[in-house]
């Protein structure tokens, strides 16, 4: 239990999947613009990821590995993560209508979503078991929609400020991304053991 | 139907069985390749570590910590010079990767750090000469302890902003040291 | 033929300056900012996707006809994956050093956008040898975007340039340029140089402000046309 803890809060907030591992920066750069989209698209990640992990996870344990094609795992994961979207999306429209019109819009951007595959690898290459791997892909969706949630509120200021030509757009939103990311740096000496 | 269905269908089986077959093909030239170099650079870090032996035999002994993943005994001309030890351990950016060398006499000869992911300019401080040769001076017997201000043997100088990777390192050399110990009962 | 000669021209400096995959159309951010640490691995990342972008232009330009528009996307997915994987297979057999730096982000380049985007773009509507000059052009300006951020970031973070000491006595060097933030940081100030120098200044405002969504929203569109 103490080890799952551990693995959550490090991949909400030590190892941010946006602010500090850098995966997933299009949609938050995108998509931040306004808090209830940041939401939106976040709930669509999260249920996405924390699928994801448990069906790459499988993947490569039961097709993979046993049978020497680890090679193939890039190929693998990026395809079962397309269906997988295609699926979600599919069975949402049908079963819960409510919840796909909150977050329809948002899961065709997903399979690009490099956070989505960046996880399926991290899990992989860290040998998690399953239990492991679904939290920790839970968790890192959870601090991505966080980083994008927070970082909307910061854009939402930005709109109405005065600002140089030459920063407008893009490189006003990255230097306040780089000053939400230093706020994370304090969160590396967290589990100093 | 051979339009909407099975066209489409089959050019993907295709593609798909196309990718696969070369990439099939592309694994089978750079397996070797891979493997023999890892292989020649883990035998390199085990004579720089242990730089008396000349010739190194895998053992393997039960009850190690799960952070040694391989253990060698070190032959000087046909006689014991001592241990080399293979830790993995967790540091900031995940897996970190050790070579520990330890002598006949219990004491740490040298520590090569290999496969990591810390960061530049302050986690990757702890491959640096400064800090493992800290490790130097520890035996087997001794408890590892990070401390602000190094007086004894056992003790190591911390980095400060690079709390995490230096407890990896420490932990690593502890779980060699350890296993050591155990290897020879403690003397 | 002076026609041909300056459409070639055009499409291999395109991607250099004025369509800049990185600097003005804001695709690849993920790779950009997370591996520019060092000018080395900036090349070494700009170089890896530009062979995979290279590749992946030339198979999809050649069986663009025979591929139908309804498994498009899966197909062009599964031909970059494809050249990923060799690329990375190929970097860990013979240059383990860049492999082991650039990790997870090397399995990531199937979803760099700039590829698929060129995919979507330009390789499914041209001819192989102008898809190959897109490629090249694509690639050459990721690879440049890279090392200009690599370069700032090392030389300041770490007081190196591809490893040889710099500013030994000149300052010490600021560690958070190599940190997280200092990529966000040096990734805006570059844009912004790029907005203040280019004269194109009202134009690329506009699309700096739409292009966050550009990388996702190009696929929302061709997941719109399969349906269609």
């Amino acid at each position: 239990m103490k080890e799952l803890i551990l693995i959550a809060i490090s991949a909400i907030f030590v190892e941010n999947f946006v602010l500090s591992k850098f995966l997933g920066i299009c949609p938050f750069l995108g998509v931040s613009k306004k808090t209830s989209t940041a939401l939106g698209m976040g709930g669509a990640v999260v249920f996405v990821i924390t699928l994801s992990s448990a069906v790459t996870w499988a993947a490569n344990k039961y097709l993979l590995e046993s049978y020497g094609l680890t090679y193939l795992q890039t190929i693998v994961f990026i395809l079962v993560i397309a269906a997988l979207v295609q699926f979600v999306e599919t069975v949402l429209k049908k079963v819960l209508p409510t919840l796909y019109s909150a977050l329809g819009i948002y899961l065709p951007l997903i399979t690009t979503n490099c956070a989505v595959l960046g996880s399926a690898l991290l899990i992989q290459e860290r040998q998690y078991t399953l239990l492991n791997a679904v939290v920790f892909g839970f968790a890192s969706a959870v601090g991505f929609t966080l980083a994008m949630v927070l970082f909307s509120g910061v854009r939402e200021r930005i709109e109405t400020s005065e600002i140089p030509i030459a920063f407008q757009g893009l490189p006003i939103t990255l230097i306040a991304a780089a000053l939400v990311s230093v706020a994370f740096v304090g969160f590396q000496g967290l589990f100093g053991l | 139907m051979w339009n909407s269905i099975l066209k489409p269908t089959l050019v993907l089986a295709l593609v798909c069985a196309v990718v696969a077959g070369s990439l099939a093909f592309v694994n089978d030239i750079t397996q070797d390749i891979i493997s023999q170099r890892t292989m020649e650079e883990q035998v390199q870090f085990r004579k720089e570590v242990l730089r008396e032996a000349d010739s190194f035999v895998e053992i393997e002994i039960e009850g190690a910590s799960d952070k040694v993943v391989g253990i060698y005994e070190g032959y000087s001309k046909d006689i014991l010079a001592g241990y080399v030890l293979d830790v993995v351990t967790n540091g900031y950016g995940g897996a970190m990767s050790l070579t520990v060398g330890v002598d006949i006499e219990g004491k740490v000869t040298s520590i090569i750090i290999g496969d990591n992911n810390e960061t530049p300019g302050l986690g990757l401080k702890v491959t640096e000469p400064e800090f493992l040769g800290q490790f130097n001076e520890a035996t087997v017997h001794d408890t590892l302890t990070i401390v602000s201000n190094k007086k004894a043997a056992n003790e190591i100088q911390g980095i400060s902003g690079a709390t995490k990777s230096a407890n990896a390192v420490v932990d690593g050399v502890q779980a060699a040291l350890d296993t050591v110990n155990m290897l020879t009962g403690g003397n | 033929m002076t026609d041909k000669k300056r459409n070639v021209f055009k499409v291999l400096t395109n991607g250099f300056m004025k369509e800049n995959p990185v600097l003005k159309l804001v695709l690849g951010t993920c790779p950009s900012l997370a591996v520019t640490t060092m000018a080395k691995n900036g090349i070494g990342m700009g170089i890896a996707a530009t062979f995979v972008l290279l590749g992946s232009n030339i198979v999809i330009s050649l069986i663009r006809k025979i591929v139908p528009d309804k498994v498009r996307i899966p197909v062009f997915i599964t031909v970059i994956a494809g050249f990923t994987t060799i690329v990375e297979m190929l970097l860990h057999a013979y240059l383990p050093d860049i492999y082991k730096e650039l990790g997870i982000y090397i399995p990531l380049i199937v979803v760099n956008c700039i590829i698929l985007a060129r995919a979507e773009m330009f390789a499914c509507k041209n001819t192989v040898g102008m898809s190959i000059l897109d490629a090249l052009g694509m690639g050459g300006g990721f690879t440049i975007a890279l090392l200009i951020m690599g370069s700032i970031r090392e030389i300041l973070g770490a007081g190196t340039w591809f490893g040889i000491t710099l500013t030994k006595n000149l300052f010490d060097p600021a560690v958070i340029m190599v940190l997280p933030a200092g990529g966000f940081l040096v990734y805006g100030f570059v844009v912004a140089a790029v907005q203040k120098f280019s004269t194109l200044n009202i134009r690329n405002k506009e699309i700096a402000a739409g292009c966050g969504m550009s990388c996702a929203g190009c696929v929302a569109n061709d997941n719109g046309g399969d349906k269609a």
